[in-house]
């Protein structure tokens, strides 16, 4: 059985998102739980402000160093954590954003080989740093008021003894704290036991909704993709609800709310219902004697057939 | 009767002579067919008809598959076959409310069958001749559920699922397509394994209703179903 579900857990691994991603040689892969889209990474607006929950969890960190020409890791090496504007992290008098973070000396760095001696890479998962905040990220860049949108990146220095000896980049980090504008929700028709809720988006960046559905106070609310119609159920016929929306973009910025709009569901009669409001005989299930007497006798008349052919 | 002996005749005359090639051994066939079907579930009711309400009046398509095994094959070839299928209808249920609000509900059945059958093709074997007459008896069991909305309609603790036996009766007529190209028939039986294949038209009354059982329903066809399709002996 293992054989068989093995590789379909191996095939679902990439969609568990980035924490379970092995970085390729010389990259740096972060992690944040509270994204939507894939492998995009962001900082959101309740990220950058330190609120919410799991507002100020911070970022995990999966690397896998590449050595510098000429230098071969080893463990022990120091490394730091570089946040800057630039992809490469380069030192430069005129970048302002050039911060550093010296972590723990790691003394369980994964040395994956090396070719001629003077080569290799080191890998490293599940680092985490209470610094590494999408609040502190955002602080160290100047982004602290939380009103503007940027990109950052992370770089993974390895230090020994002051000689850069390896490497690793980020692809880049969204400081995304602009929430798209609510949704304006078009219908709210009456199912039975239901309402089919449609809605247009006002774009913005918006990937995903949510459906409050009022009573009860505070609302039900339904998570959905991004789709522009959805049937929320579990409802009570000939009860008056308030249906509200609230856009998510990528980075989960929540849009506020939108205007509400009632709906009653109502019963609707469907053909069992209706055959059944006329008395019709059928009770359903399954009604066996006949036919266990005629499979019987079908089985029956197999059996003897066999007997006489082994015979 | 003269005009067929002629077209019999005919059809021997430029049919296929007879195989050049021994063709394999004949274990059963298998068809594929296509039917029209509408439950009698309105019969049961003087002047109501809850059926034509939520589905309308029109038929609609039954898929059916099934598998023969050889038990004779002298004159003719008698088999004994099991078989299943598929039908659905889709209507819409209105609110007593505001009949203007429907959803969608729907009746769904898969048949499954075992059975007798008997295809005269001795004509076809011996003289070439590309018909063969055939009947079919069968035991049949239709389990059927039913939707409202997207979920199994319910009725006072009552789910709209269960199951429906009784017996169908069938004679059609099998039109041998090897004539058409007997060499390439040789080849596909000596590739495949497929002796014959036909295409045929077939009339089926059905009784399902549980042998008259008063809690029922009546899923006997309204008529007697006419299909087609393809049969392979092999």
């Amino acid at each position: 059985m293992l054989r068989r579900i093995l590789p379909l857990i191996l095939a679902l691994l990439p969609l568990a998102g980035v924490r379970a991603q092995t970085p390729a040689s010389g990259e740096v892969l972060a992690g944040d739980t509270n994204d939507l889209v894939g492998n995009a990474l962001y900082i959101n607006r309740a990220e950058c402000q330190g609120s919410g929950p799991g507002g100020d969890d911070p970022l995990t960190l999966n690397w896998q160093a590449q050595a510098e020409s000429g230098q071969t890791l080893s463990n022990g090496n120091e490394y730091v954590v570089k946040i800057s504007t630039d992809p490469q992290c380069a030192q430069s008098q005129t970048d302002p954003f050039i911060h550093t973070v010296t972590l723990i000396d790691d003394d369980s760095l994964v040395i994956n080989g090396s070719a001629g001696g003077v080569s290799g890479t080191g890998a490293e998962s599940g680092v985490t740093d209470s610094r590494l905040t999408g609040r502190n990220l955002a602080s160290v860049m100047n982004l602290g008021a939380c009103n503007a949108d940027e990109r950052i990146y992370i770089c993974i220095e390895l230090m020994n003894g002051g000689t850069l000896v390896g490497v690793a980049r980020s692809g880049g980090i969204d400081v995304d704290v602009n929430a798209p504008p609510a949704p304006e929700i078009t219908d709210v028709a009456p199912q039975d036991g239901a309402l089919d809720v449609f809605w247009t988006s006002q774009g913005g960046g918006a990937v995903a909704y949510q459906i409050l559905v009022r009573p009860p106070d505070p609302p039900s609310v339904t998570d959905v993709g991004d789709v522009s119609r959805h049937l929320v159920t579990g409802l009570t016929n000939n009860s008056q609800y308030q249906i509200t929306m609230i856009a998510l973009d990528a980075a989960r910025n929540a849009s506020g709310e939108s205007g509400a709009f009632p709906g009653i569901p109502i019963p609707i009669t469907d053909f069992w219902e209706g055959y059944s409001a006329q008395q019709g005989k059928e009770l359903g299930g399954c009604s066996s004697a006949g036919a266990g007497s005629a499979l019987g006798i079908l089985a029956a008349m197999v059996a003897r057939r066999r007997r006489r052919g082994t015979r | 009767m003269i005009r067929f002996a002629r077209v019999l005749s005919l059809l021997a005359a430029v049919g296929w002579t007879g195989p050049t090639l021994a063709e394999s051994d004949r274990w059963g066939s298998v068809d594929v067919r296509l039917m029209g079907y509408r439950p009698n579930i309105d019969a049961e009711f003087p002047s109501a008809t809850p059926y034509r309400d939520a589905f309308g009046g029109d038929r609609g398509w039954m898929f059916r598959l099934s598998l023969g095994k050889n038990i004779w094959n002298e004159i003719g070839t008698l088999e004994y076959t099991i078989g299943t299928g598929y039908f659905e209808k889709y209507g819409e249920g209105r609110s007593p409310n505001d009949p203007t609000v429907t959803a969608a509900t729907a009746f769904k059945v898969v048949p499954l069958s075992v059975g007798l059958s008997y295809r005269f093709d001795w004509l076809q074997r011996r003289f070439g001749v590309p018909l063969a007459p055939y009947a079919r008896a069968a035991f049949e069991r239709y389990n059927w559920w039913i939707l409202g909305g997207n979920e199994i309609a319910e009725v006072n603790g009552r789910s709209g699922v269960g199951a429906t036996h009784g017996i169908s009766v069938t004679g059609g007529l099998a039109i041998e397509l090897d004539f058409l190209h007997p060499e390439m028939a040789m080849e596909m039986d000596a590739d495949t394994g497929i002796n014959d294949t036909y295409v045929f038209i077939d009339f089926t009354k059905s009784f399902i209703d549980d042998f008259g059982r008063r809690r029922s329903f009546d899923l006997s066809d309204e008529q007697i179903a006419v299909a087609g399709g393809f049969l392979f002996a092999f």
